[in-house]
């Protein structure tokens, strides 16, 4: 009764975020904890600090590995959209080991201010790379500890990385309340680099490029199966455009049955077993679905114009996006997986690439609102709140701006921008602030984002 | 004397004004018994059509009717109208139409004076006034560029981000103060005050209550204390239920879930 008179009372109406906790004897029959908490203002981002590990071995290697690992761990915080960082210019010159050696005080106070600090260890012996990681809450000095990690690895630069990476997502993950660190995924996408359009892999902040393919030919919309195996592509070939299959786990290509004509722009249902495409045999492209292995085609759509690029809800696998030019210029629509159903999204321009966001909730989009000769604006990418048709346009007069592609997060869109002649791909937060390019040569384009 | 004589000889003459008197006398007889022989003839001709009391009735019978209904003009003496007059006054005359003298030959013009012209100012085109129309009421789902939308990353600027977690007691919340920030957060991120009616008084407040497993899944979404605003409560509902985990309850918490009385707040329309 007394902590509902102090919430209901002006004072505590005033102060936007206290916290109470209570124990409430009378309605904890039951051995569980209550808690009591509230808003009237939104959320905060979270200040957290990350110290620099520190080196506890004499081993030469030493010094570059834990340099790296504080580079990708500090920015794979930062680009979560989760965390107000504290500056590295703010926190204190420390760097404890353990938690016998921090001192929380001095990293609460100003001008740090941090709520949680990330610190640790970092040594190399005998080949390995031996990682301490603790996350503390600097605002609860009497029960500090919110995660302790190990990590042993080989010593090198990838490892490093990696084990940052885990770190970084082990975090994201406690304090994010469940969500899923996206530090271990990867973009996959088309790269000319090497004179051909082959598929390529990267590590979602850009480090790690490296072609998959090498077929000497055209590739098209790279797409990885949710248990991240398989890498879906469209290929030309003799016979045509033709679906065809990367294992990520044989490091090949694999057989893929040839279904109806030219095929293209292949998209994985998040359960893994249907995969839709488009397919025209004269022409005209429609959408098809098929199970996994590539039997069971069944045609879904049959509208005169064409009907390209789908793209399932991963929320229910029960619908598909898709971009048709039914009407004319090609047009956003949904419909149930099996044809039925159809909804149009978009008003008019030319709009096409759909992806459709983790949560089931947006369609990511490319969309030139003013198509036409010297009509103002250029192609820009959109998010559309399904439900009630609503969007947001994201990027803003930066060149042309095609294929966005989640991540599994749902907070980071990955897309190609054209601008002064080269296509490169970049990544933003699903809001369009925070975007970083991730390929610096020329002629990459198409991106794909992990399922995890 | 001959003055005398002839004064005398005048006024011995016989008087001769009898005879033209008794004529004149006649004359004025002769006029009277005219005008009324005329009369009297004028009479036995012409007597009984003007106002005589004929029993013969004519074609046209007036009937006597209320003067009420009749648009009668008012009995209103006539105006005095100052300004008008029987006598117009003679028009002006017109002014001769005079020619301009002829300048001399050895006269020399005198430059006149070149006022520079002042440049008039465009006219604006007249926009007809813009009438807003009437909204339509709208029976279909709105559709047109929306504010950002409260996407999973999106969060709100919070001056208050650093104040100490206040606790009042309970063991969880000592403990682990920070899994009760994060059900504050993803709670908070889901909560749209959009859905509440802006006519819901700042400071509404709706206490919910769920109860959090141990793989952070938020069970069945209650109503503690209703607020006066229905959707209030409602959005304070479907904030929770948009929420799919707040992450597995902390390690060193043994119990089976966690029973959260969350409240929100309405912080008033903005």
């Amino acid at each position: 009764m007394r902590a509902r008179n102090r919430i209901s009372s002006p004072h505590s109406r005033g102060l936007c975020f206290i916290l109470l906790f209570l124990s409430l004897p009378c309605l904890t029959a039951s051995a569980q904890d209550w808690v009591r908490t509230g808003t009237n203002l939104g959320a905060a981002r979270i200040r957290l600090a990350a110290a620099d590990f520190n080196p506890s071995s004499p081993d030469p290697q030493t010094p570059t590995l834990k340099s790296t690992f504080d580079t990708t761990l500090y920015s794979d915080l930062s680009s979560a959209g989760v965390f107000d960082m504290v500056s590295k210019s703010m926190a204190p010159p420390l760097m404890p080991a353990t938690p016998q050696q921090i001192n929380l005080a001095s990293w609460s106070a100003a001008p740090a201010n941090a709520a949680f600090v990330a610190f640790g260890s970092f040594a190399v012996s005998a080949g390995r790379a031996a990682v301490n990681g603790y996350l503390f809450d600097a605002k609860n000095p009497d029960a500090p500890q919110i995660l302790g990690k190990q990590y042993n690895e080989a010593a090198s630069q990838e490892s490093a990385r990696l084990i940052a990476h885990r770190f970084a997502d082990e975090i994201i993950t406690r304090l994010g309340g469940g969500i899923p660190g996206i530090a271990e995924t990867h973009i996959y996408y088309i790269s000319s680099r090497g004179g051909n359009k082959e598929v390529w892999q990267m590590d979602y902040d850009g480090q790690g490029q490296h072609a998959l393919t090498h077929l000497n030919t055209i590739s098209l919309s790279p797409r990885v199966s949710p248990d991240n195996e398989r890498v879906a592509f469209a290929s030309l070939g003799k016979q045509g455009w033709a679906i065809r299959m990367y294992s990520l786990v044989l490091g090949r290509v694999v057989s893929f049955p040839s279904v109806v004509g030219n095929t293209l722009s292949p998209a994985w249902s998040s359960n893994g077993a249907k995969i839709a495409f488009s397919a025209s045999r004269s022409g005209d492209p429609e959408i098809f679905t098929a199970d996994a292995n590539g039997g069971n085609v069944k045609q879904v759509t049959t509208f005169r114009g064409p009907d390209v690029s789908p793209t399932w809800n991963p929320k229910t696998n029960s619908q598909i996006a898709w971009c048709s030019g039914r009407t004319g210029l090609p047009q956003i629509y949904t419909m149930d997986s099996d044809g039925t159903n159809i909804s149009r999204l978009t008003d008019g321009g030319y709009a096409t690439s759909p992806s459709w966001s983790p949560n089931g909730q947006f369609l990511a989009f490319a969309w030139n609102r003013k198509y036409g000769p010297g009509a103002p604006g250029g192609q820009d990418i959109y998010i559309m709140d399904i439900a009630s048709k609503r969007w947001t346009q994201l990027t803003h007069d930066e060149g042309r701006q095609d294929f966005p592609s989640w991540s599994p997060d749902g907070r980071h869109i990955v897309f190609q921008r054209e601008k002064g002649g080269g296509a490169e791909i970049w990544t933003m937060l699903s809001d369009g602030t925070e975007q970083h390019r991730l390929t610096q040569s020329s002629g990459n384009s198409m991106p794909n984002w992990s399922w995890k | 004397m001959p003055g005398a004589s002839f004064h005398t000889d005048i006024l011995d003459q016989p008087d001769g004004i009898g005879s033209p008197f008794a004529k004149s006398t006649l004359l004025h007889v002769l006029l009277f018994g005219s005008l009324i022989g005329y009369g009297y003839l004028h009479n036995l001709l012409h007597g009984s059509e003007w106002g005589a009391n004929s029993l013969q009735q004519g074609a046209i019978q007036a009937t006597l009717v209320s003067t009420a209904a009749l648009p009668l003009p008012q009995d209103h003496p006539p105006t005095d109208n100052v300004l008008s007059t029987e006598t117009p006054s003679v028009a002006p005359a017109l002014t001769e139409q005079q020619t301009e003298p002829l300048p001399l030959p050895e006269a020399v013009p005198i430059p006149e004076k070149q006022t520079p012209v002042k440049p008039q100012p465009k006219e604006q085109p007249k926009t007809p006034p813009q009438h807003q129309p009437p909204p339509k009421p709208q029976n279909k789902a709105n559709y047109g560029e929306a504010a950002p939308p409260n996407t999973p990353r999106a969060t709100a600027a919070n001056n208050n981000a650093n104040s100490p977690v206040a606790v009042t007691g309970g063991d969880f919340g000592s403990r682990f103060g920070w899994y009760v920030d994060v059900i504050k957060r993803k709670v908070a991120q889901d909560w749209y005050t959009q859905e509440v009616d802006p006519s819901t008084p700042a400071g509404a407040t709706v206490y919910v209550q769920f109860a959090v497993g141990r793989d952070g899944a938020p069970g069945t979404v209650s109503l503690a204390t209703p607020s006066s605003s229905p959707s209030l409560n409602s959005s304070c509902l479907h904030a929770v239920q948009r929420v799919d985990t707040f992450g597995p309850l902390p390690p060193g918490y043994n119990e089976s879930s966690l029973n959260v009385l969350y409240h929100c707040t309405y912080p008033g329309a903005r």
